[in-house]
């Protein structure tokens, strides 16, 4: 995923929200007003704050910040929804639609638009608490970045700056930004220019390197001395011009010969920058140092620049490349097609087979053949690596790390495990919030570390990997690990379990997903406002997947994500046990094998193949199955049933983890497409069973969701979790 | 109806029911919740669930979970005859909207009453949870109660159950 396809993802999303945002003022504007719709918007505020943060569109990140404030303090109860902040709201929403609409530099050009925020801001001010601080964040950027004040006079304190820094500039740590404004505050920025022509197109980038070279103008009375200070840590490999107000114009031609850019973009930059006055040309001053050689030099690059232009333009690569972009909608709407396709092509399935006419079978046979290539071909439209989502986060961990002044390696395995397009545009909040959590509250701060015996860079490892037909995305860091204790007591404080409540670990973990809860005492810029675990839980399950937690303290924490392949066509096993339909998906199975050959130990629910024993479970046991009655309107007593245990003959065995285990069925019937229907919400607590799935004929089958099952039994059954789990 | 001459202003609107029966009792339900009836035609059972949740059925391509709402109600699971029927409603309280089937001896018709007569619902006798009527009506000489679906059918409460029953 390229910088501009995740940021195209950003505007699709931050439109979303404020949608969201819109529809959610509406029902408090109609009076109703409760926490579940103050939450909402206050999510979606924190959403739009949290993605902008990742681009850098400081001026959302500013706006939002405020609102999102005010929307907190709304949840806390310290501010009342009435009617006045209701519609300052609506405004804000608009305005935040506006300046997502808007770039950096749009922004900054649009003074309309700025004034604007500035009085909803100030408007804002009675319910919020913060005001002042970020005016003056307000204010300071506003003195950096948006004076396009071109006619300003060559005063006494007109300084001229001209920065080259050196490439490694960033990786040595050095932050051009931060020189700019240190620049602030010994005076006035006057303009400040940025050439970034250097900047080579994405796929080559480095991003450790800095490709910008900076013309400034500053209006200071401080010594020379004192400004030349400013780059002391950055002389090696720079160039650093610094041109005091006393410096004769001809110096400024020197200068321009000797940086590398056309002199005709440079005169028109000085000129921007107040530094050279209009009309100023290089005739004006044949009196300078600089040689014959420079001024036919720069005579000729001024005859020549069409020229170059040209060349530029064509080695610059064809940038038409062989993608299209589709409507996701319409997509989904051909996968649907498909997986209808597949339906009925397994119905003409069973009923050609009914014909035994040999040509229309093996029409029906290839007629197969080509559902199952438009269906992975279709399927595969859909698949992206998750690499481009990992890769985001280098820059959120940076940022993050740098803010909170902690030291963190980020370590990316499994970049190219690919994954359904749906999911990884959903996944890709649930993680940025488990990764700030991780960084903020997982990995200790420098001195800690050191304190506890760890190397003082913390690491941090996003990892994909396929198991048993599920993608596992494993965020793991090496920090102090989950408090048990001060998870109980944050739950108890916030009467999320009272305090007799017995609970295992994991359940304890499970406490971080419960909205409002937080255990940071501090309120960040990043995480601690107890948004975001509930929120995470929820996202991942809507995808069909599930999120453990595993956690030792002072050692770190492991946040395990496990995803179905794929929402929609699966591979599938189709079993029956007891008349009801089972589908296994098919790359869970191992192999499949005659239950009867081993009959001698079938009772002690274990088998010994090819010198290994596997414990197996019968799924007429851990779904309490009987031998059925057909309920159908001609018969009516659906009470009779008769209480037959069903003898199992095949056994399926099943890789789950790195484990295996055997399910015992009635009967194998074989291979088949399958199409996922999830079963709904009512049917969220039913362990064993992922989803539904219509056969060729109609019926319904219950898909199963390996994993989930073998706990099941295991819960079931009483066997010691050892006999399942040989190697945890 | 008759009730429409009774229309004094504006103000008074009406309802439209769909009403049904199970055993000897009559019931109804907000017209624009349900979607459709159809004839009950088989089912397939979801195993381990409670009684009440009688299975699933395969509405042309939908696996729609039906509802016994007899057991729902408190009373003897529904006897399955010629005549059962499932009427398939739909419901936009949760998050995400939700089709369930629900299981009748016998659909009646739709009514459209007044607000003003439906009568609040008696704290007590209905032999129903108090907060599942939404009112009583009476309609040709017989009491309907008319079921609030999004409380009677709220698919948390209905999980919840699910989970207490695995438990």
């Amino acid at each position: 995923m390229s910088f501009e396809s995740a940021l195209e993802t950003f505007y699709v999303e931050a439109q979303e929200h404020l949608e969201l945002m819109d529809n959610n003022l509406l029902q408090m504007d109609d009076g109703e007003i409760n926490n579940e719709i103050l939450n909402d918007i206050f999510r979606s505020a924190h959403t739009i704050k949290g993605s902008a943060g990742i681009f850098a569109l400081s001026h959302i990140v500013e706006f939002t910040h405020v609102v999102e404030n005010v929307l907190d303090r709304a949840r806390d109860g310290l501010v009342v929804i009435e009617k006045p902040l209701i519609d300052i709201l609506f405004r804000c929403r608009d305005h935040m639609e506006k300046i997502v609409s808007l770039t950096v530099e749009e922004f900054n050009a649009d003074q309309l638009t700025q004034s604007n925020g500035a009085i909803l801001l100030a408007e804002l001010m009675p319910w919020s608490d913060e005001q002042t601080k970020d005016n003056a964040i307000n204010d300071n950027d506003e003195a950096v970045q948006s004076h396009t004040d071109i006619e300003c006079d060559l005063g006494i304190g007109h300084w001229h700056i001209s920065l080259r820094l050196s490439d490694d500039c960033l990786k040595n740590g050095m932050d051009p930004v931060s020189f700019i404004r240190f620049l602030a505050t010994l005076g006035t920025i006057k303009h400040i220019e940025c050439i970034h022509n250097k900047l080579p197109t994405l796929s080559i980038i480095d991003p450790e390197e800095l490709y910008f070279a900076y013309e400034i103008s500053l209006d200071s009375e401080a010594e020379q001395e004192s400004i030349e200070n400013t780059f002391m840590f950055v002389q090696d490999g720079s160039q650093i011009t610094i041109l005091p107000p006393t410096a004769p114009e001809s110096s400024l031609w020197t200068l321009i010969d000797s940086l590398p850019e056309e002199e005709s973009e440079l005169v028109d930059i000085f000129f921007r920058c107040g530094s050279l006055k209009a009309g100023a040309t290089r005739s004006e001053k044949t009196t300078t140092n600089t040689t014959e050689n420079h001024t036919i030099l720069a005579v000729q690059e001024k005859t020549t620049p069409p020229v170059e232009e040209a060349t530029t333009t064509s080695t610059k690569p064809a940038s038409a490349s062989k993608q299209i972009r589709i409507d996701s909608d319409r997509l989904d709407y051909l996968i649907n097609l498909i997986g209808e396709l597949v339906i009925n092509q397994q119905r003409i399935d069973i009923l050609s087979n009914r014909t035994g006419n040999s040509e229309l079978l093996e029409a029906v046979d290839d007629f197969e053949d080509f559902t199952e290539q438009i269906r992975d071909a279709a399927l595969n439209l859909r698949m992206v690596p998750i690499g481009g989502t990992f890769q985001r986060f280098k820059r959120i961990v940076r940022d993050t790390a740098q803010e909170l002044g902690k030291e963190i390696n980020l370590t990316i395995e499994g970049a190219e495990t690919e994954l359904d397009r749906l999911m990884v545009e959903k996944i890709g909040d649930p993680l940025t919030h488990i990764v700030r959590n991780a960084i903020d509250h997982g990995i200790e701060s420098v001195d800690e570390r050191i304190a506890a015996g760890k190397s003082a860079k913390g690491q941090l490892t996003l990892k994909a990997y396929h198991e048993g037909g599920h993608i596992v995305i494993a965020i793991s860091d090496d920090g102090k690990g989950i408090d048990k204790s001060r998870v109980r007591e944050k739950a108890i404080e916030k009467g999320i379990i009272t305090e007799h409540v017995e609970l295992s670990d994991h359940e304890l973990f499970h406490l971080i997903f419960h909205p409002g809860f937080s255990t940071a005492s501090a309120v960040t810029n990043l995480s601690g406002r107890g948004v975001g675990m509930d929120v995470v839980k929820r996202n991942v399950e809507s995808l069909q997947g599930s999120i453990e937690i595993f956690s030792d303290q002072g050692q770190g924490s492991e946040f395990r994500i496990s995803l179905p392949l794929t929402l929609a066509i699966i591979d599938g096993f189709h079993v029956e046990s007891c008349g009801t339909h089972f589908i296994i998906p098919q790359a869970t199975i191992i192999e499949c094998i005659d239950l009867h050959s081993h009959l001698d130990i079938q009772e002690r629910n274990c088998i010994k193949l090819r010198g290994e024993m596997i414990p197996f479970v019968k799924m007429a046991d851990v779904f309490n199955l009987t031998k059925p009655v057909k309920i159908t309107p001609l018969n009516l007593n659906g009470n009779a049933t008769e209480q037959i245990k069903p003898s199992s003959q095949e056994l399926v065995i099943v890789q789950f983890g790195g484990d295996l285990a055997g399910i015992a069925v009635d009967k194998l019937n074989g291979e088949v497409q399958t199409v996922i229907k999830p079963l709904g919400p009512i049917f969220k607590p039913l362990k064993g069973i992922g989803g539904s799935s219509l056969l060729g004929n109609g019926d319904i089958a219950f898909i199963l969701d390996i994993p989930q099952l073998i706990e099941l039994a295991i819960g079931r059954d009483g066997l010691s979790h050892n006999t399942l789990l040989t190697k945890e | 109806m008759a009730n429409t001459e009774r229309q004094q202003s504006t103000s008074t609107h009406h309802n439209q029911y769909l009403t049904f029966t199970i055993g000897k009792e009559h019931f109804g339900m907000e017209l624009h919740q349900t979607r459709e009836i159809i004839e009950y035609a088989g089912i397939t059972e979801v195993p381990l669930m409670p009684q009440f949740l009688s299975g699933v059925i395969n509405l042309r391509g939908e696996v729609v979970p039906v509802i016994d709402l007899s057991v729902r109600l408190g009373r003897e699971p529904i006897k399955i005859h010629k005549r059962t029927c499932v009427i398939v409603i739909e419901l936009h309280g949760y998050e995400q909207y939700c089709v369930l089937g629900l299981l009748a001896d016998a659909v009646n018709e739709v009514v459209e009453l007044p607000v003003t007569d439906v009568e609040e619902a008696p704290a007590f006798g209905a032999k129903i949870r108090a907060e599942f009527i939404q009112g009583i009506a009476k309609v040709n000489d017989e009491f309907i109660i008319l079921l609030d679906a999004e409380k009677t059918l709220s698919p948390i409460e209905l999980a919840s159950l699910v989970e207490a029953e695995l438990q």
